[in-house]
């Protein structure tokens, strides 16, 4: 029995002296956590705003990285009393950002094609303008009075008196 | 003739219309809110160390989409910014957004100041990401708020 005692105050003494280790790890998220998640949502803008200037649709891009934004705000807040939580809300955050990076290359090709389908377009359609203006410049005449003919064929031309 | 050469113009302008870059001013917005969500009834006098709501508000109209951070700073009346300086003060908050071209928020601002005075200034400085060098930069929006911090 006193040996049984004597063995749970020795573990009890062991747990106390363990618990600033442990107290140390469940201080709070490890500040490259945080750097990572930063930098995480840093490139997924770039990509994002990359993917914006190519003409791509950027909304649903935008709506992930704020709720990343709002991830790592709520582990900013909770980092000093659930750590574990915060570092798990940090790795969310990192998991988002690069979807958005891996969305946002799509994004930016399909705006990009896009972009070059509008431009070849407008040019097309400058183009034909700019020949059927010469076409009926030049046939426009005879067009004209090729039609005038052809409507009028049945009339008959009455002289003056 | 003449007028075959004015509808052929006006044709081609009309078809090039969709390249053509609009020349649209680009600017961001920035504005602090009362409790209410107005331009109205700011807290004046608040007790060390109590919260007090307010709501920021946030427009992009850069032409593409923008990440901003809304700084808030505490200073008094010897703090010196202006459109190209940000205060060199502490920070008390931060809050990152991100907004398409043409979009704005208003959120709320939970804020507690843990000192006491008279004539102190709340400065909310508007920060936008450049992905050139890949860090925040001072916009040149910003306001302030005059308060005073009594102890609890």
């Amino acid at each position: 029995m006193l040996k049984l005692c004597r063995l749970s105050i020795v573990l009890i003494a062991v747990a106390l002296l363990l618990l600033p280790a442990i107290d140390v790890h469940s201080a709070g998220a490890i500040p490259s956590e945080f750097s990572n998640a930063n930098s995480a949502i840093n490139s997924a803008f770039s990509a994002t705003y990359s993917a914006a200037e190519n003409g791509g649709n950027v909304s649903a891009l935008v709506a992930q990285l704020n709720g990343a934004l709002g991830l790592y705000q709520k582990a900013e807040r909770e980092n000093a009393t659930n750590s574990s939580q915060a570092s798990l809300d940090l790795q969310n955050v990192i998991a988002i950002a690069d979807q958005v990076s891996a969305s946002a290359a799509s994004t930016k090709a399909f705006g990009s094609s896009a972009k070059q389908m509008q431009y070849i377009e407008s040019f097309g359609a400058s183009a034909a303008i700019i020949v059927i203006a010469i076409l009926i410049y030049i046939y426009g005449g005879r067009i004209y009075h090729e039609i005038w003919f052809y409507l009028f064929r049945n009339y008959k031309v009455r002289a003056p008196g | 003739m003449i007028v075959l050469t004015i509808i052929t113009i006006l044709a081609v302008f009309v078809a090039l219309q969709p390249i053509i870059p609009t020349s649209a001013e680009r600017f961001s917005e920035v504005g602090i809110l009362g409790p209410q969500q107005t331009f109205a009834n700011y807290t004046k006098t608040i007790r060390e160390n109590q919260t007090f709501p307010l709501y920021g508000f946030v427009e992009n109209n850069q032409g593409v989409a923008e990440y901003y951070k809304l700084l808030v700073k505490l200073g008094n009346s010897s703090t010196v910014v202006s459109n190209s300086t940000s205060a060199n003060a502490p920070a008390l908050s931060g809050y990152s957004i991100v907004l398409n071209d043409g979009q704005n928020s208003t959120f709320p601002m939970n804020l507690s100041i843990n000192r006491t005075g008279t004539n102190l200034r709340l400065i909310f400085e508007l920060w936008m990401f450049n992905v050139t060098t890949s860090s925040f930069a001072y916009t040149g929006l910003w306001d302030q708020l005059w308060i005073n911090v009594t102890s609890t």
